[in-house]
């Protein structure tokens, strides 16, 4: 069930930028985790995620005050601080991506005996198919289909034009329907063995 | 028409992500641990502390120093305009014609080409030696005169 926010865009907005403690507070609710996600889907690496999702908090301290706009930019500003910081720890050489599935034992917060094996199939496939991709494309989908960003949202937040965004969407279901038919094939051809 | 447009647009593409959501939406189900949450609160807790942090306003800053943000096209432009002020006079210096001689002027407008005048060629040609020999011409004429 998800929890209504405490106070609303715009106070939050206002709050952040006055500096105070409970706007904050109220930023590490609605986005410590989604920054986690963004930063863990990057490059698969947990400690360095859980680094980077604090510098983001620190850089949004001073920097929320060259926020342009309304409360509506809110999500796309966060992540795109969260994307220089992902820059700037990859120009520091702390960059060293792994494997994404092997982020699923730790990260998974849901671990434990309610998750079911299938479940877990489908997260690691869902993060088998994220892989696939390079960063521009990944971070499209992470922001949209994962986050739930707006197309122009993820524009923003990616800098990147609305066209480029959509024509990194149409690329990966391409991709996408190409996967699922060649295992379906599979499947067929081994039914007919079998 | 617009509203139909647009309403289409988000049929559209609500279609070409269908099969993507399916695909993605577990990966909502990753968080991070319960020691980082904490970790973070402390750290921006400090961070909002710090003289630089965001409790700490342009206005209680002197304004000896505050800074001012100007975009690079502008700042290069000026600095261009500054040194190529500082840099031209010196430029325009070095490059202005020798001023001319006075006494070539001299040499070209009071030479008279009297018969008799016995002033020697060599001496001519020579535009430097002209004011001197003029000289000489004219004593030579006064001391003939007299």
């Amino acid at each position: 069930m998800r929890r209504e926010p405490s106070i609303t865009d715009g106070d939050l907005l206002a709050g952040l930028k006055a500096g105070r403690p409970t706007a904050f507070e109220e930023l590490f609710r609605r986005f410590e985790t989604r920054l986690y996600r963004f930063f863990l889907l990057s490059h698969g690496n947990h400690h360095l995620a859980e680094d980077q999702c604090g510098d983001t908090f620190v850089a949004l301290v001073s920097a929320i005050h060259r926020m342009r706009g309304g409360e509506e930019h809110l999500a796309s500003f966060v992540f795109g601080v969260a994307r220089n910081v992902l820059r700037r720890s990859r120009r520091r050489g702390r960059f060293r991506p792994t494997s994404l599935e092997r982020a699923i034992d730790v990260a998974d917060s849901r671990a434990g005996p309610q998750r079911t094996v299938e479940s877990r199939e489908s997260l690691r496939q869902a993060m088998g198919f994220l892989e696939a991709f390079d960063e521009p494309v990944r971070h499209v989908l992470v922001l949209r289909f994962v986050e739930g960003l707006m197309l122009e949202e993820v524009a923003e937040a990616l800098g990147m034009p609305l066209n480029t965004v959509k024509s990194h969407i149409h690329r990966a279901r391409k991709r996408l329907l190409k996967q699922i038919a060649v295992a379906e094939s599979g499947k067929q051809a081994e039914d007919g063995h079998g | 028409m617009a509203e139909s447009n647009d309403s289409r647009s988000a049929d559209e593409r609500s279609q070409e992500e269908a099969p993507l959501r399916p695909v993605l939406a577990p990966l909502a189900s990753l968080g991070p641990s319960d020691e980082l949450r904490g970790a973070n609160r402390r750290r921006v807790l400090a961070a909002l502390h710090e003289p630089q942090g965001i409790g700490c306003s342009d206005d209680a800053i002197p304004w000896w120093r505050r800074q001012v943000r100007v975009p690079l096209p502008v700042a290069a432009v000026v600095l261009l305009w500054l040194a190529a002020s500082a840099v031209l006079p010196w430029l325009r210096f070095d490059r202005s014609p020798p001023e001319p001689r006075e006494p070539r002027v001299a040499a070209r407008t009071e030479t008279p080409e009297t018969p008799g005048t016995p002033g020697t060629p060599e001496k001519r040609q020579a535009p430097d030696r002209v004011a001197v020999s003029l000289k000489g011409d004219a004593s030579f004429f006064l001391d003939g005169g007299s």
